[in-house]
């Protein structure tokens, strides 16, 4: 199994573990489904790229593209967008043994594109919360000349905290703007399923890279 | 069974197996009971069981957990298909192609839905895809909801019951064969000359979440409340209907050019679990208060035609009728719904 298919599952079933937490955050300012939505994504991840076999990393991508951009809603059609992105900038990569480099490049992608479909920007309490501050590390960490894991390492750290800092925000889109102050002190769902992701991710390219070793 | 595959509890009894198989399994179960009216075109989306031909197709459609929205309104003289999402999330710009497929017969579409954002953007994502294919796409959006944004931002608006009344007079439109430019000029103005305004008493679970959408006290009600919990403009100690009933009139009055004069359309929606004793009542009440304010209602409707699954609460409607809206809403209908 490639790298970046033990991550994803990874990240599937910690997104799948998180489903009562992530209910009751989003029952603070939303209807409580962030959830079972969240889990349905993982589930329809798993289901396609089992149906696809052994297939290159980018088809995999792919499959986790339109995975996610299944269920519909707000936060399908975001992770859609950034993963096709995400596909479109490494799709000269032969092989996926990404550079610092490359993993700055799809994530800069990613951000510019769900900035622009979802008309957000950081500090409106959305996933870009997450997103821009992970982004940001992996800048850092192509600046200082980091290798690829301490690099995912630091960018799973900033998302989580990037997600923490938006529970100090009140929202300014989506269904929780409606609610305005009463959003104010707990995080965003979106931002903090992200982190989810990127923690998960993280964990697995580390044991994959050990496992290596 | 372990933790990731053990069906997820919910807090409130429902008539549910899997919470995760919910909305495919009342599709299906809808689908065949209407048989004679509906079919599935693709497994989310339900279509006419005989495709119209060259007319202007309608396609509606959003989150599943309205029912009998909005499924219920596919048929003769209304919609051509209806594209089902997740409950409270809008359809894939996928599911949302399949439909404007479904209901074109090479004269154009019309998408009518609720203001909200995932609607826009999914539905909007389908339409780009659409266009791709050579489909004319137009969109109207509806945003009868008073209690959600002011005058002066009515686009903001949400769309709540009054999309039945939106429907109706497009689908009446595009059953006479009008052009794409006529039905969508007439669903414009549906949309404009159409109020509405609701209340809640208590709140729904969407299945297997394991919390209400949104908390009120057992004491509490909250006016202006969204049919997906948003928060509405007031909540306050229960009241009596026909209280209840002058400030819902009142709101929707003062939003129109003039408060008086005019013959409405009257409808009373139920959001799921309020008994029609209830809403009959509030019929009484809200047509006592708009006749008191010098007005005629000619139409109406009493029941449940969106609803959130077992909230309890419903909405006020009235649109703004003339000769034109008039004969579309007393136009023949056969749909799981409405049939006239």
């Amino acid at each position: 199994m490639s790298t970046f298919k033990a991550c994803v599952l990874a990240a599937a079933d910690a997104v799948e573990a998180a489903r009562e937490d992530l209910g009751a955050l989003d029952g603070v300012a939303g209807d409580g489904d962030h959830g079972i939505t969240m889990t349905i994504g993982a589930r329809n991840v798993r289901q396609r790229i089992a149906a696809a076999g052994d297939v290159s990393d980018l088809d995999l991508l792919r499959q986790v593209a339109l995975g996610m951009g299944a269920v519909g809603g707000a936060i399908g059609p975001i992770y859609a967008t950034g993963l096709l992105r995400i596909g479109a900038a490494l799709k000269d990569r032969e092989t996926w043994s990404l550079t610092t480099a490359d993993l700055r490049a799809a994530a800069e992608a990613a951000e510019t594109s769900i900035s622009t479909l979802g008309k957000a920007s950081p500090g409106d309490k959305t996933i870009l919360d997450a997103l821009h501050p992970l982004v940001e590390a992996l800048r850092a960490a192509e600046a200082r000349g980091d290798d690829a894991d301490v690099a995912v390492q630091a960018a799973a750290v900033a998302a989580r905290q990037g997600a923490e800092s938006t529970a100090t925000m009140t929202a300014a889109i989506g269904r929780a703007s409606r609610l305005g102050e009463r959003s104010r002190g707990f995080a965003d769902p979106g931002a903090t399923s992200f982190a989810i992701v990127v923690e998960a991710l993280a964990r697995a390219y580390r044991s994959q890279k050990t496992g290596l070793e | 069974m372990n933790q990731l595959t053990a069906a997820p509890k919910g807090i409130l009894k429902k008539i549910i197996n899997d919470p995760f198989d919910a909305v495919d399994e009342m599709l299906e179960g809808f689908v065949a009971a209407h048989a004679d009216v509906v079919r599935f075109a693709t497994p989310r989306v339900i279509a006419r069981r005989e495709p119209a031909v060259d007319k202007v197709g309608i396609v509606i459609g959003g989150g599943s957990g309205h029912e009998p929205a909005m499924a219920g309104y596919v048929g003769l003289g209304f919609a051509d298909a209806a594209a089902a999402g997740n409950i409270f999330a809008a359809p894939p710009p996928d599911i949302c192609l399949d439909a404007m497929k479904a209901a074109s017969s090479g004269k154009g579409v019309l998408l009518i839905y609720g203001n909200y954002s995932g609607d826009i953007l999914n539905f909007g994502l389908g339409a780009e895809l659409a266009a791709a294919e050579g489909i004319e796409v137009r969109t109207v959006l509806v945003t009868d909801d008073v209690a959600s944004a002011p005058r002066a931002e009515i686009e903001k608006r949400r769309g709540i019951a009054g999309d039945i009344h939106v429907f109706k007079c497009a689908g009446a439109m595009a059953e006479r064969g009008a052009s794409l430019d006529e039905v969508e000029r007439i669903a414009r103005k549906a949309n404009a000359a159409t109020r509405s305004m609701g209340v809640a008493l208590s709140a729904c679970e969407v299945p297997g979440s394991g919390r209400l959408t949104f908390d009120l006290p057992a004491d509490q009600i909250e006016i202006g409340l969204g049919i997906h919990g948003e928060p509405g403009v007031r909540r306050g100690p229960i009241m009596p209907a026909d209280e209840i009933a002058a400030i819902l009139v009142d709101s929707i009055l003062k939003d129109l050019e003039t408060p008086s004069g005019h013959e409405f359309a009257l409808m009373i929606n139920g959001l799921g679990a309020t008994s029609y004793l209830d809403q009959y009542i509030l019929y009484r009440a809200a047509r006592k208060e708009l006749e008191k304010a010098g007005n005629t209602v000619s139409r109406s409707l009493v029941g449940e035609f969106i609803t959130s699954q077992e909230m309890s609460g419903a909405s006020v409607t009235v649109t703004i009728l003339d000769d034109e809206l008039r004969g579309l809403l007393d136009a023949p209908a056969r749909t799981p719904r409405v049939v006239q």
